[in-house]
């Protein structure tokens, strides 16, 4: 195995869940999800030696499988039953809140990319900003409306995890 | 904390446990044939007349994955011979006593035209496919005998009925029946039904690389047994 080979397979090992994670809150499927971030993270090895160097590879990946079409992958997946990462009917016991997934996925697109890479990759607003290929000051806006929106819904607003950080304590 | 914080964690709290279970080896045989086909249409557009030649390409499979457009010729290493034929075939030899790099056959076959997935200590099988209803204990559930996609010739042509464990050596050590070193796996990719690929998965254990067909989007992939027992008659991975 080549050196390339070597830390590709290290980048997909170490950022593909995380690349899953961001998709699926975007586009609130998780095999299309799947289909997608295969997608990114096969074009970013076709031309891994240019990706390798970006800021942020997994960011990279993230922007292409959102702005890719499911036309490879999709029409040859045999469909197996996945049941449990159909976010529309999660498993309470598997940890997936639908009610904040959904609230994300009510936000304008752009937002929805925001909150995505930001929360499932830790980029900060200048690596957001790099892989969505708009200005930091754009993210940054984005941000804050996503958040603004985002506070108003009662998944969010009245989550027991929300209320129970410290610094959420109003005192009251 | 503040406000963008809190609502951060709370949406990456919202989807915990995910896993992206396609194989590195899957997404890097597909990101191959996107690299290949880009090569082909700037090919096409810049150097018609040279992309249109088809050579040989011994020596060319470099390192780093670097992989040119589709090549009807012969490919040659030193641990395999892959020929494509005028007939739409191709014909794969293996070298005995050679170190195989299953990497350099992977990028032969793709550059040859032909879907595959190429491993290495690794079973890989569609779930659920099955030549007979109750393959034996063992034996590989796959579509065997891949009919019309494969079939494994002696030398001067004379055909052998393909089994899971009629398999293609580097050695004449280890169990299972034994094919002459020489035999050769002809390919028809023509005949490989729309959405599988061709499977080879190479044992180190006794230098066999045994062959299939799967599902290009659900299959799975576990380790060969460690050590084939003498006589053994297939490839069983442990599950």
């Amino acid at each position: 195995m080549g050196q390339d080979q070597r830390d590709f397979t290290e980048f997909y090992e170490a950022s593909r869940d995380a690349c899953l994670n961001a998709v699926t809150a975007v586009v609130g499927d998780r095999h299309t999800a799947e289909d997608l971030v295969a997608e990114g993270f096969a074009r970013a090895w076709a031309s891994w030696r240019k990706v390798s160097q970006y800021s942020s590879p997994a960011g990279w990946v993230v922007r292409v499988a959102l702005n890719a079409g499911v036309s490879w992958w999709r029409p040859r997946r045999r469909e197996v039953p996945l049941g449990d990462h159909d976010l529309a009917t999660a498993d309470p016991a598997s940890g997936v809140d639908a009610a904040i997934l959904a609230a994300i996925r009510r936000l304008p697109r752009r937002q929805r990319e925001v909150i995505s890479l930001r929360a499932f990759l830790d980029l900060d607003t200048q690596a957001t900003a790099e892989a969505l290929g708009i200005a930091p000051g754009t993210v940054t806006a984005h941000l804050s409306r996503a958040v603004t929106a985002l506070r108003l819904e009662p998944a969010v607003r009245d989550g027991p995890t929300l209320a129970n950080f410290p610094d959420n304590h109003d005192g009251g | 904390m503040n406000d963008d914080d809190d609502v951060l964690r709370r949406a990456r709290e919202a989807l915990p446990g995910s896993h992206m279970g396609i194989p590195v080896e899957k997404i890097m045989a597909v990101g191959r044939s996107r690299r290949h086909r880009r090569f082909a249409a700037l090919s096409v557009t810049g150097t018609a007349a040279a992309a249109a030649v088809a050579v040989g390409v011994a020596g060319v499979l470099g390192a780093g994955g670097h992989v040119a457009p589709v090549t009807r010729g012969t490919i040659r290493t030193a641990a395999f011979t892959l020929v494509s034929n005028a007939n739409g075939t191709d014909t794969l030899t293996l070298t005995g006593g050679q170190a195989f790099n299953p990497g350099a056959l992977q990028r032969a076959l793709n550059k040859a035209g032909i879907r595959a997935l190429v491993t290495s200590g690794q079973l890989c099988r569609s779930p659920g496919w099955s030549a007979t209803a109750t393959p034996p204990p063992g034996f590989l559930p796959l579509p065997f005998p891949p009919n019309g996609i494969i079939s494994l010739q002696l030398p001067g042509g004379r055909p052998v009925a393909l089994t899971p464990w009629n398999v293609l050596r580097l050695s004449s050590s280890g169990g299972g029946r034994r094919i002459p070193l020489d035999a050769v796996l002809v390919i028809n990719p023509a005949t490989l039904p729309a959405g599988t690929e061709l499977w080879f998965g190479y044992r180190p254990d006794d230098q066999a690389l045994f062959n299939g067909v799967i599902d290009q989007n659900s299959y799975t992939c576990s380790p060969f047994r460690n050590k084939p027992n003498p006589g053994s008659t297939g490839p069983a991975g442990n599950s």
